[in-house]
């Protein structure tokens, strides 16, 4: 069946995840969060038109924020996923969309998550200066 | 940008009722022409091969080998005034402050902007092209956060 944008919802996201047998839960917030070797977080974006997938990290103490754009930069240059950037409290973020719009099968989030699950083991070993903590 | 060539069409009504799910091996250049095509969407072929689709602004598709995913890029060039490090600036700008496109800068000290949609569990042509029309659009968006006038 497919899942459309209004149909997008933080319960549907756990149901999905829920049905597949990945491990995930609630956290405080209410958000559905993904663990696997990383925690992601899986929200609804524009109304359920897409979805976003993403992973908060911190960073070394020293690490300055020339550093971690740099860091951003080399990812975002040499990997198709994930989606990375620095915000300006300094935490690195890196994310994944996945379109709703049209319609979306519950195998396709899936796979999409561990897609991005799985491209950020790929994003940490470009970390050759240890910004990441 | 006017080396983009702007060019605005309108979009036509694609067949959103169209719930077949394509696999992976279904994800082929020819069929990704026959899904932008009707969407209005479709631009052509590149020298290579390759198919341009546009909105607004124009980018390619590049289906993976396997069909697993599905790359919509587009290059930028940037002012040769620009340093390096307000280009990282304006990448990161763009990727912390809007969902689309992903911005970075590649190795000739230009932009790339792209979107990855994994195809892996089954996806519909109506998706396909929704995620193409989103990628577009956010295109025109982009200059929005050029505050250092990097693009050329």
């Amino acid at each position: 069946m497919l899942l459309q944008p209004q149909d997008i919802t933080k319960d549907k996201l756990e149901a999905v995840y829920r049905n597949a047998g990945i491990f995930h839960e609630r956290d405080s917030d209410g958000d559905v969060v993904v663990k696997d070797t990383f925690r992601a977080i899986v929200e609804p974006v524009n109304e359920g038109k897409q979805i976003r997938i993403y992973a908060l990290f911190g960073t070394k103490d020293g690490a300055t924020m020339e550093a971690k754009v740099n860091l951003a930069a080399r990812i975002n240059d040499d990997l198709v996923c994930p989606r990375v950037c620095v915000t300006e409290s300094g935490r690195m973020v890196f994310e994944h969309y996945v379109s709703a719009d049209g319609g979306l099968t519950s195998e396709n989030l899936v796979a999409s998550t561990r897609f991005f699950m799985n491209s950020l083991v790929g994003a940490a070993i470009k970390d050759s200066h240890d910004v990441l903590s | 940008m006017a080396f983009l060539g702007l060019f605005k069409r309108e979009p036509k009504a694609y067949p959103m009722d169209d719930s077949t799910i394509l696999q992976a091996k279904d994800i082929t250049r020819d069929r990704l022409r026959r899904i932008f095509e009707p969407a209005g969407l479709f631009d052509g072929l590149d020298s290579d091969g390759d198919i341009k689709v546009r909105d607004g602004l124009g980018a390619l598709v590049i289906p993976k080998a396997d069909g697993k995913q599905i790359r919509f890029f587009v290059g930028f060039r940037a002012k040769p005034t620009a340093s390096t490090e307000a280009k990282l600036r304006f990448a990161n700008r763009l990727n912390s402050t809007r969902h689309q496109p992903r911005a970075c800068v590649n190795e000739n000290g230009h932009f790339i902007f792209d979107f990855v949609m994994v195809t892996e569990g089954g996806v519909t042509a109506p998706q396909i092209v929704g995620a193409g029309r989103w990628f577009l659009r956010s295109l025109l968006a982009i200059t929005i956060v050029d505050k250092e006038d990097v693009l050329a």
